[in-house]
Order: structure tokens, then C-alpha cells, then sequence
């Protein structure tokens, strides 16, 4: 790797782009989750009683978000292969095909 | 190979002091002999596994990444067999029983952390080829500090 590849790089438009894409999609992906969770974890800590409110017969709520969490983080983890595998990995395929040549 | 036989010999005399400490804390019990045997049978199966697998490491990608042949479905099971251990099976099992929901929101934490991981971490891992979080910012940052508070907060995490 030399650095005047480095600068053809990063003088690639589409390399900023996919730059910034990447980032902005990965910090919201985190901070979304996270606001859930520790919404989750407020709500457990400051209201306990909202939780325990029977939504099915007499399982809580508690129960109900709990079973629930572990599905949304296999959703989140579902939208990130589906972002890296379908959309960067082509984006980069193409940005190292440009520099070689 | 010496440390292999030296482990071996180590596991073998434990077990064998082990039953008799026990044989002599219950004395009218015998020994259990089938239990034995397969305690033996797994703990040299999986020495052998190991054997076997150090002899083909030869680099540090092939320590840390198996040599980058993996492919996803089994480093899935690998995960997942690693998650399905006496951590999970006992301690999360007795976690909730001796603290109720607490502990089970206590295993929810544990879930949270991996999508973080892949979100924050497991793109520069690999494009920069590094194998560990302190790897990559010690290489982003001076090297010394960083390792240095990487295995500080290491050490701390295994001793509490």
C-alpha cells in the first residue's frame, strides 16, 4: 500500500460517501438500541409497577418486553448483515476495483 | 507435547485425588465408575482436539481467526456453543431463580452488548486485520498507555 494509493482513495467520492453512510447508520443502530434498553432499565428502576401490569391473563408486562428484547436485537443484528452484505461490501468491491486501475 | 502430557498427568491426578477425598468424606459410598470413565473419555477427547489443533497454528491469524477460513454458520455454532455454557446454564438459571426478574434482566444486559460489539467494533476489526479491542486502539493511539490500561481493566475483570 502506498500512500499515493491512500490518497486516490480517499479522494474517491464514493469512498466518502460510503464513509459517512457506514458511520451514521452504525451510531444510529447504537443509539437506538441503547435508548430502548436503558428505557427498559429506567422504566424497571423508577416505575416497577408499570411493568407489572397483566397484559395476557396474568403474565406482566415485565415478561412480555423481556421476551421481546432479545427478538428486536436479532432484528437489528438482521438489518446490519443485510446493510453490510448487500450494500457496502459492493460499494467497497467497486472503490478497490477504481483504485487498481 | 511436553506440555501436553504435563497437562494430562495434571487433570489425571487431580481426578484421582479428587475421588479420593471424596471416597473418604462418604465412606460407604462406591465409586462411580461409569461417571469416571466418561469423565475421562471427554477430558481426553478434548485434549486430543487440542492437540491436534495447536500442532496446525502456526501464525497469529490462525490463532486468534483460524487462519480466516471460518465461515459464518460455524463461527455461529462456535458462539453459541460457547454461550451454552456453566455461565449460562447454571449461573443465569440461578441468577433468576435466587433474584427473579432482576436476574433476568440481568441476562438481557449480556444480550444488549453483542449487537454494540458488531455495530461499533467488528467493521474496524476487520479492516484493519486486528484480533483484539486493544489491538485497534493501540494502533489509532500510543502504544504503551493503551496496553497498558487494556490489561489493567483485563486483570480487573477477571479478578472481581
Amino acid at each position: 500500500m502506498t500512500s499515493e494509493l491512500h490518497q486516490r482513495i480517499r479522494g474517491n467520492p464514493k469512498y466518502q460517501d460510503l464513509v459517512r453512510r457506514r458511520g451514521r447508520a452504525a451510531w444510529l443502530l447504537t443509539v437506538i438500541t441503547l435508548g430502548l434498553f436503558f428505557a427498559f432499565i429506567l422504566v424497571a428502576a423508577l416505575d416497577p409497577g408499570l411493568l407489572a401490569t397483566p397484559v395476557i391473563g396474568i403474565t406482566t408486562l415485565a415478561v412480555v418486553v423481556g421476551a421481546l428484547m432479545p427478538v428486536y436485537l436479532w432484528f437489528v443484528t438482521g438489518i446490519y448483515i443485510r446493510l453490510t452484505s448487500q450494500d457496502y461490501d459492493k460499494i467497497i468491491e467497486q472503490i478497490t476495483r477504481e483504485a487498481n486501475q | 507435547m511436553k506440555a501436553f502430557v504435563l497437562k494430562a498427568t495434571l487433570v489425571l491426578s487431580t481426578l484421582v485425588w479428587s475421588s479420593a477425598a471424596f471416597a473418604a468424606e462418604t465412606q460407604s459410598r462406591e465409586p462411580n465408575v461409569p461417571a469416571i470413565i466418561m469423565f475421562l473419555l471427554f477430558v481426553s477427547l478434548t485434549l486430543g482436539i487440542t492437540y491436534w489443533a495447536a500442532k496446525r497454528t502456526r501464525t497469529a491469524t490462525d490463532f486468534y481467526a483460524a487462519g480466516r477460513t471460518i465461515t459464518g454458520t460455524q463461527n455461529g455454532l462456535a458462539i453459541a456453543g460457547d454461550l451454552l455454557s456453566a455461565a449460562t446454564l447454571l449461573g443465569i438459571s440461578s441468577l433468576i431463580f435466587a433474584k427473579g426478574y432482576d436476574g433476568y434482566m440481568y441476562c438481557l444486559c449480556l444480550l444488549v452488548a453483542f449487537p454494540m460489539m458488531l455495530f461499533i467494533m467488528a467493521e474496524r476489526l476487520r479492516n484493519l486485520g486486528k484480533y483484539t479491542f486493544a489491538d485497534i486502539t493501540a494502533f489509532r493511539l500510543s502504544q504503551r498507555p493503551v496496553r497498558i490500561v487494556a490489561a489493567f481493566s483485563g486483570l480487573v475483570v477477571v479478578i472481581f
